[in-house]
């Protein structure tokens, strides 16, 4: 119990820390929101007037002043409104959560079932074929630039081949609602979706399999060979297994990033989720969005440590007995 | 086997389903835009190109500019301007209405007017300022009294302002968070999804010319390449971004594409602190002006397609535009190094000219990271200026990094910190020839003024021409200002892109041109 309690605490003190950092980095940013806040022209303003379009904002006052109100309001829940867009920046950053959760979502689940599985018979063939030409091909995915292998998806499977809509999470003039919608969501989801598991593949691949070749090594799969046990079953039951203990921390991490977005692929397919919003958040020095989706994305790392550090011990009952 | 077969029919309906929806049909437009533009209203949109061409679908202004650059009355009928130059009576056109029903009256232009001077906007608040009342005699009439009088109120102004309903902004007290925009303009909002798409659809009863478009669909694609390809695989009609030119060609031979083509209005330019140093020299100046390689920039940078210089800053498609101040003076690198040494300098053992207290030729050159023709404009000028015998260090930066260098807090009385670095202003400051903002020594007048240039003649010049309401002597002003422009180089203009953009005539070919705005303007989606 104990064990649990300092484990919290610790989140606690990252936490406070991140909230700090949170609001002072984009501050430390040269540059202002001004433009974003007075529109255009916002150079054709007198002094005066532009310290009235601060004031406006609470941008004039002390930043410690400042610090204190954006401490206040995130425990009240007013995150106030995105200086870009006029909307609640609850609400932006909840319209793109969804479509986030869907692109990461499905890919960091592919990628992690694909990774484990390519990961498993590479090193159990270990030398042979497959293990060369897998080991090449996520090295090559890996070093391949993100943008490039969507740009090169969308000039083969959406302009020639015209399979897949080429840019967008929904088609605007298609169907709003029943499985026409769906399907309509999924294919537009096939080619950001891909691009993003074939950027992310290797690492969940290089995980396994070395972790893999470790546990292959270990004296007890020579004992259960020696005792008989059948290859399937060694391969199953005591490799896998255990190989996937280290995997699981990677793929919890993953998990914890998985609302931060993913710029680049949502840039290319013009899909809107978190990470435009974000991009574009920064360019317009828009703090209260940054602070707002920084945040959720601070609370997401964390809950996904706190249940990776809460699993391991389920997973791994060395954990368990030297904990208690 | 039979369940697979049951499978791929099931998938095959569903794809047929699917096409059968992306067809779109009737007068419909699907325009590409480049990013959210909020929720459309003059508070809320985003970016001056094409946020305010899309917002003014929805919004209406007194006047409208045509191809030509000539207001044209909108909702005003008609407008008489006092000898005086302050007063305007304005006669609004009959039976004009809100897109709720509700009559539009004399009452919501001065609403209007109040309404931005009391909520700070840069573009409209300062147009706005120049009223300083409004009375309305009757619901058809607006009588606007200016504060001085001012030539450019209603070409620059008047066609600017977006008319709000005061029955609806009335209750309004944070205008930033106005979430359904409703005006009087030809289109209605129908739909909005963030960073996804608009829709918007015609109004039925609008009180001008027809619609173009029963419905504009303007999908947000980020991307340029994604952009074009859309186009030719026939997802959009119409993208609002620029044709890069090398695409040009493809895209002329193309049957279901064209390509429409003019002058643009948006500059190129190298700003200097003429305030200190030796950029503080004219002399120095005119040969650094003189050793640029304006054509090798055209036909690397554009592929040809635009126009160099002009030193007069306003570029030839500008009716105001000196025809004497289209060219630069060349300089050789030895005829540069030569008037170097006439002007004191001597050459230094690296080859860098230093003045006669030992101080280098060297300058620190500002360029944007995110805009590739900038950066390289950047190097293709500091190899023409080494040449001649200066230094010049690039250095890239971040947009907003390199306004808080050269333009901090966007006020100019604030000051700069920077020697020389690319910029570029948009269309509007070179259509309305906006050249007291640039060149003006009062921070209050001159509030595009990054140079810090200060020159009495200018000043006064510039102060004339701004109460000056005949086009004649106006013009002429202005001529002489970029005739001392063109000689004391406050600012070295690079070029003008070319507005270049590509459609599917099939599904519209009535494109109007404006020039140096492009075809995505209000003219373009009413009908003629």
């Amino acid at each position: 119990m104990n064990w649990y309690l300092g484990r919290l605490g610790q989140y606690a003190i990252v936490l406070v820390a991140a909230l700090t950092l949170n609001f002072f980095l984009p501050r430390a940013m040269p540059g202002n929101p001004l433009q974003f806040l007075a529109g255009e022209d916002v150079g054709l303003l007198s002094p005066e007037q532009i310290a009235q379009v601060q004031a406006r904002y609470g941008l004039d006052k002390p930043l410690w002043q400042q610090y204190l109100r954006y401490l206040g309001s995130i425990f009240t829940g007013n995150w106030g409104f995105s200086y870009q867009a006029g909307l609640p920046v609850i609400e932006t950053i909840l319209t793109r959560l969804p479509w986030t959760l869907l692109l990461v979502g499905t890919s960091l689940l592919v990628a992690s079932l694909f990774g484990v599985l390519f990961g498993a018979i590479a090193s159990w063939y270990r030398g042979g074929s497959f293990d060369t030409s897998s080991l090449v091909g996520s090295i090559l995915f890996d070093s391949l630039p993100t943008f490039w292998l969507g740009m090169m998806l969308i000039a083969i499977f959406a302009v020639e081949l015209r399979w897949f809509p080429i840019f967008g999470a929904v088609t605007p003039w298609g169907p709003k609602s029943g499985w026409p919608y769906i399907w309509d969501i999924l294919r537009h989801l096939v080619l950001p979706a891909t691009t993003l598991t074939l950027a992310t593949l290797s690492g969940t691949y290089l995980v396994m399999r070395y972790s893999m070749l470790d546990v292959l090594g270990q004296d007890y799969i020579r004992t259960a060979r020696s005792k008989g046990v059948q290859e399937r079953q060694v391969l199953l039951k005591h490799a896998v297994r255990n190989a996937l203990l280290p995997v699981s921390t990677v793929i919890f991490l993953n998990l914890g990033f998985l609302v931060g977005g993913a710029t680049v692929i949502e840039t290319v397919f013009s899909y809107p989720g978190i990470g435009t919003l974000l991009f574009q958040a920064v360019i317009n020095r828009d703090y209260p969005v940054l602070q707002g989706a920084f945040l959720v994305l601070t609370i997401s790392v964390i809950v996904a440590n706190i249940m990776s550090d809460a699993t391991y011990p389920l997973l791994d009952p060395r954990v368990r007995k030297g904990a208690s | 086997m039979q369940v697979l077969k049951r499978f791929l029919v099931a998938v095959s309906v569903l794809v047929l389903l699917t096409l059968a929806f992306a067809e779109h049909s009737g007068r419909s437009l699907r325009m590409a835009i480049t990013q959210d533009e909020g929720t459309l209203t003059p508070y809320t949109y985003q970016t001056g190109y094409p946020g305010y061409e899309i917002m003014t679908l929805i919004y209406d202004t007194l006047y409208l500019m045509d191809a030509n650059l000539n207001p044209q009355p909108w909702l005003a009928a008609d407008t008489e301007i006092s000898e005086d130059g302050l007063n305007y009576t304005i006669t609004l056109k009959e039976n004009l209405s809100w897109q709720d029903g509700e009559a539009l009256t004399s009452a919501d232009v001065a609403f209007t007017m109040q309404y931005f001077k009391e909520n700070l906007l840069g573009r409209f608040t300062t147009a706005a300022n120049k009223v300083a009342s409004v009375t309305t005699p009757d619901a058809q009439t607006a009588v606007l009294t200016l504060a001085s009088p001012d030539a450019t109120f209603l070409p620059n102004s008047l066609t600017d302002i977006p008319i709000l309903p005061e029955h609806v902004w009335s209750s309004i007290t944070d205008p930033k968070t106005v979430e359904e925009p409703m005006g009087s303009g030809p289109y209605i909002l129908a739909e909005y999804r963030a960073d996804q798409f608009y829709r918007l659809v015609e109004n039925p009863n609008f009180w001008g010319p027809k619609p173009a478009f029963d419905s504009i669909i303007a999908p947000v694609i980020r991307d340029q390449t994604a952009t074009f390809q859309a186009l030719q695989a026939g997802e959009i009609d119409v993208a609002v971004r620029n044709v890069s030119p090398e695409l040009v060609e493809r895209f002329s031979s193309r049957n279901d594409l064209k390509i429409a083509q003019g002058p643009g209005f948006a500059s190129t330019i190298v700003i200097m602190d003429v305030t200190q140093g030796a950029l503080a020299n004219p002399a120095v100046r005119q040969v650094m002006a003189g050793l640029i390689d304006y054509n090798r920039l055209i036909d690397n940078l554009l592929l040809s397609y635009g126009t160099s210089g002009p030193p007069g800053f306003l570029p030839p498609a500008s009716p105001v535009a000196n025809p004497n101040t289209q060219e630069y003076p060349k300089f050789t690198p030895a005829e540069a190094q030569a008037r170097l040494e006439e002007l004191g300098f001597s050459k230094g053992s690296d080859g860098v000219y230093v003045d006669a207290e030992g101080n280098q030729l060297e300058f620190e050159f500002l360029t944007y990271s995110d805009n590739p023709i900038r950066l390289r404009a950047a190097e293709l000028i500091a190899q023409d200026l080494q040449a001649g015998g200066f230094s010049i260090n690039i250095r890239t930066m971040e947009r907003e990094a390199l306004v808080d260098r050269v333009w901090p807090e966007f006020d100019v009385s604030k000051g700069r910190s920077y020697q020389m670095s690319m910029f570029g202003w948009s269309a509007p400051v070179a259509a309305q020839a906006r050249l007291g903002a640039l060149l003006h020594s009062d921070p209050s007048v001159g509030v595009l003024n990054l140079s810090g240039y200060n020159n009495p003649e200018i000043d006064s010049l510039a102060d004339q021409a701004a109460i000056t309401s005949d086009p004649e002597a106006r013009a002429a002003l202005l001529y002489d200002i970029q005739e001392i422009v063109a000689q004391e180089l406050p600012l070295i203009t690079l070029f003008y892109q070319d507005g270049i953009y590509a459609y599917r005539p099939a599904a519209f070919d009535n494109w109007t041109f404006m020039a140096g705005q492009g075809i995505i303007n209000k003219n373009s989606f009413v009908q003629k």
